[in-house]
């Protein structure tokens, strides 16, 4: 929703889909869009991290983006990659589908609310709104943060 | 002129000149009178006093100068080493060094030198003793570093025993002696690479017995226009003088037969006769009693065939020129793979040769990258002299294994972690003299460094027969800093305990002194040497000392692995350093051990791991009753059995590093690209190891609480 006193500041962003639901990041992360390669499995890795796999010489993390936000699992369907990188970490996450790539108004950007669930939550930065459309724009950054995450979940069995 | 472009060399290459003062003053301390210790640290100083004049550094310049003085007057026994004069000298190092620091930084503010050039100047006029009696080197003549005049007349260069023996054999062969000196062109830039033609020249024509100034001062330019050349030829005086001649820049060149006396007689009275005896040219003038300008050097025996040249390259050029090695080996391995499908012997010949010139590559590079241990190591006598003079200890440092190399980029990092467990070993480890003689151990402790190769690892280990850890003073401090809690001290086992020093805000010293104890623990150690892809462990005997070893991997790139199949599809790479049998088990082999399967393997009681189990393969296909491929590794002395279900065979792999999302996943070194494209998991035999004794020590105290509740 546009307020009028604030000035139109226009983002990029990648849209895909996941399990039938849209999500977003910033295009300045996203690196390339590539077809599902091989993945190789690590054991004993966190569950959302379904392995790695080889990105011109590059050793890449696939993730499973449902499995972080706790809403299930795409890693059987999603054909698709993207590549996405912040400071810390280039990983891929997998994708039934890459939407569009398309501007927004930051204005437009509505912040999660609370009813979206919790674990979720803190992964997203905000709520994007395309016509009739809702998306989620990722915080990367939280989703790859390990603090909270590994602690627990590497311990070996 | 803009000299910016030679500030990085200046840098390096005065660093290792005051490295060498540094090295030489310590061995003077040791021995005062050896010539040719002075000599060396007086060429160092020399020649950092032309670099730095010639940077424009006259602070360096002048200090330097002012200690050349003070050598120049030891070389010539006209002032005494003492105590005193050694501790200004280094001082004077010190005051380098922190000048090459600044430089480097680009800091204004370097530190003043009036008084310390004022200090140097009081030990010049002071301690004039009476002429040393130089009976033993009364041969070797010495003189003032004036550079080597160009006067027309050729004075004999003097030769060892040894060498004139070889000449003595060569020329019963029919070959001439001669001694050639060589004026290059006033103008001439490159004086290096021109001697250096000159001397390859000659060496394509006969046998160079001895050049002065000596081969290192020549190719880093330590002369001033001319050089001698003593050699052996069958050709006569003029062939030798126009091959010489066809070389440009050369202004002139004298050469005269070079009389070898066929008796060994003391040497220097057989030249001067022999000389008088053969003026077969006349401006060959020998006056052995001068012959000093150009012998500064002379007491240099040289045994190098030939001038080395080197290059200095930045290090990120190695680092990129190795990434691009380590990307032609994954794509030789994919081509090689390609080859056994299309099934073309041309193509499988090309591929062959192209593996060899690969591998030959990375070799290359890989040495290209290594440096020896001794860059870390030469600091550290000197520190811990100070540091025992500081601290009222007396300390003998025994450095193993300087020589031994590895990667530039490990040497680098090192050398933090090692002053602070050296510091450590001197003031924690090492009790003071009274103490030591109460305990009836010799009043000088004993710290031991050393380097080597151990596989694919360098071992670094440093020693001290001090006091050993306090296994129960660490405990409570443990306790005390909240570490662990009185329930876990009562069950960890010295190995675990030994652990919690590597535990952040640990420091055992009671008193805090200089040296240690200000607040920087051995965890930064433990965590610098984990970025290093390194591990240091700690092992102590209460009264006998304690020992830090520290395993570093030798080069980071590439290694011989085995691949292994886990289940119908998993594959991992197992580095074959690791490797030390494979064979085949039945069942019965089997043996459980409190939850934890063991197997006898030569007499010996080793963990057998069952890796599709460990790591939960998914499609885990293998019955009770079959047959099984163990791989028998060792790391860190321990052995240890790891089923797998197939062998595919070695390859060469490139160790890529993990996404810090996975890095902290227990089990694994790294990932390498299979010939197919595909990402293969390293295995790291020693956490393996870890991650199972883990699990059997579980299982055993869940067992014990089921046993409890029960």
């Amino acid at each position: 929703m546009t307020e009028g006193d604030k000035p139109m500041q226009i983002v990029q962003i990648v849209v895909f889909k996941v399990g039938g639901l849209e999500y977003a990041v910033g295009i300045e992360q996203v690196q390339e869009i590539i077809d599902r390669a091989e993945i190789t499995r690590v054991p004993h890795a966190p569950d959302f991290i379904l392995g790695v796999f080889n990105l011109r010489g590059k050793i890449v993390p696939a993730i499973d983006l449902l499995r972080r936000l706790g809403l299930g699992s795409t890693s059987q369907t999603a054909q698709i990659i993207v590549e996405v990188a912040t400071e810390d970490h280039t990983i891929g996450i997998l994708a039934d589908d890459v939407t569009e790539t398309t501007e927004v108004d930051v204005n437009d950007i509505e912040p999660p609310s609370v009813m979206i669930g919790d674990t979720s939550q803190k992964y997203i930065k905000g709520i994007v709104k395309i016509e009739e459309r809702l998306m989620s724009l990722l915080d990367l950054e939280a989703l790859l943060s390990m603090d909270e995450t590994t602690a627990g979940e590497r311990q070996v069995r | 002129m803009d000299m910016s472009q030679y500030l990085g060399i200046f840098i390096d290459e005065a660093k290792e000149h005051v490295q060498a003062m540094n090295d030489g003053l310590l061995a003077l301390e040791q021995d005062p009178e050896n010539e040719q210790t002075i000599e060396a640290i007086f060429r160092a100083a020399h020649t950092l006093k032309g670099m730095s004049a010639t940077m424009g550094f006259e602070n360096i310049a002048e200090l330097t100068h002012s200690m050349e003085n003070v050598f120049d007057k030891i070389r010539h026994h006209e002032i005494k080493v003492t105590p005193e004069t050694m501790d200004t000298l280094f001082k004077c190092l010190d005051s380098l060094e922190e000048f090459l620091t600044a430089i480097t930084a680009d800091e204004g503010g370097l530190p003043d030198v009036e008084h310390l050039i004022t200090e140097l100047q009081a030990h010049l006029e002071g301690n004039r003793p009476a002429r040393f009696e130089v009976a033993a080197t009364a041969d070797q003549p010495q003189s003032a570093a004036a550079p080597a005049e160009p006067e027309p007349d050729l004075s004999l260069i003097p030769l060892t025993e040894q060498e004139l023996d070889e000449m003595r054999e060569e020329i019963s062969k029919g070959l001439n002696p001669l001694q050639i000196k060589v004026y290059l062109d006033r103008n001439c830039i490159l004086k290096s690479a021109r001697a250096y033609l000159v001397i390859r020249n000659l060496e394509e024509r006969g046998q160079v017995i001895r050049v002065v100034p000596s081969l290192a001062d020549l190719e880093e330019e330590n002369f001033d226009r001319s050089f001698e050349v003593v050699f052996l030829s069958y050709l006569n005086l003029d062939e030798v003088g126009s091959i010489i001649k066809h070389i440009s820049e050369i202004e002139k060149v004298e050469i005269i037969p070079y009389p070898v006396p066929m008796e060994s007689t003391p040497q220097s009275e057989q030249v001067s006769d022999q000389a008088g005896s053969s003026e077969q040219r006349g401006e060959a003038e020998h006056r052995q009693k001068d012959a000093n300008a150009s012998k500064e050097h002379a007491t240099q025996v040289l045994h190098k065939s030939k001038v080395r040249q080197t290059v200095r390259v930045d290090i990120e050029k190695l680092d990129s020129l190795m990434n691009l090695v380590a990307e032609l080996v994954i794509n030789r391995s994919r081509l090689a793979q390609i080859g056994i499908e299309i099934k073309s012997s041309v193509f499988n010949e090309t591929i062959g040769q192209l593996a060899q010139i690969t591998t030959d590559l990375q070799s290359l590079v890989m040495k290209a990258r290594m440096v020896p241990i001794d860059q870390v190591f030469s600091r550290f006598p000197r520190m811990v002299r100070d540091l025992s003079r500081e601290l009222g200890k007396e300390i003998n440092l025994i450095i193993d294994g300087a020589d031994t190399e590895l990667d530039r980029s490990v040497v680098d990092e090192i050398g933090d972690p090692l002053i602070h467990l050296l510091r450590n070993a001197v003031d924690h480890g090492i009790e003071a003299p009274e103490v030591r003689e109460r305990h009836g151990k010799p009043k000088a402790g004993m710290v031991r460094l050393s380097a080597r190769h151990e596989g694919n690892q360098v071992v670094v280990q440093i020693s001290d027969d001090g006091a050993g850890i306090d296994y129960e003073k660490i405990k409570r401090k443990a306790i005390q800093r909240g570490i662990i809690d009185e329930e876990d001290a009562s069950s960890l086992n010295d190995e675990e305990i030994a652990k919690l020093l590597f535990k952040s805000g640990f420091s055992t010293a009671e008193k805090i002194t200089d040296v240690s104890g200000r607040g920087v623990g051995l965890d930064v150690v433990a965590s610098k040497i984990q970025a290093l892809n390194g591990s240091v462990d700690l092992e102590s005997k209460p009264g006998q000392g304690s020992t830090f070893s520290i395993k570093l991997p030798l080069t980071l790139a590439i290694i011989q692995a085995l691949l292994v199949k886990l289940g119908h599809s998993e594959v991992y790479a197992l580095p074959l350093e690791n490797i030390e049998e494979i064979i085949n088990i039945s069942p019965a082999d089997l043996k459980m051990v409190q939850d934890q399967q063991y197997i006898l393997y030569r007499g010996q009681v080793i963990p057998a791991v069952d890796l599709s189990k460990l790591f939960e393969v998914p499609d885990c296909c293998h019955e009770e009753t079959d047959k099984r491929t163990m791989v028998v590794t060792k790391t860190a002395g321990r052995r240890i059995g790891l089923m797998v279900d197939d062998l595919i065979g070695q390859q060469e792999i490139v160790i890529k590093s993990l996404d810090k999302l996975i890095k902290d996943v227990e089990g694994f070194a790294g990932a390498a690209i299979l010939g197919d494209g595909t990402v293969s998991l390293i295995l790291d035999v020693l956490e393996i190891a870890l991650i199972q004794r883990r699990l059997a020590r579980k299982s055993q105290s869940e067992k014990e609480l089921v046993a409890i509740s029960e």
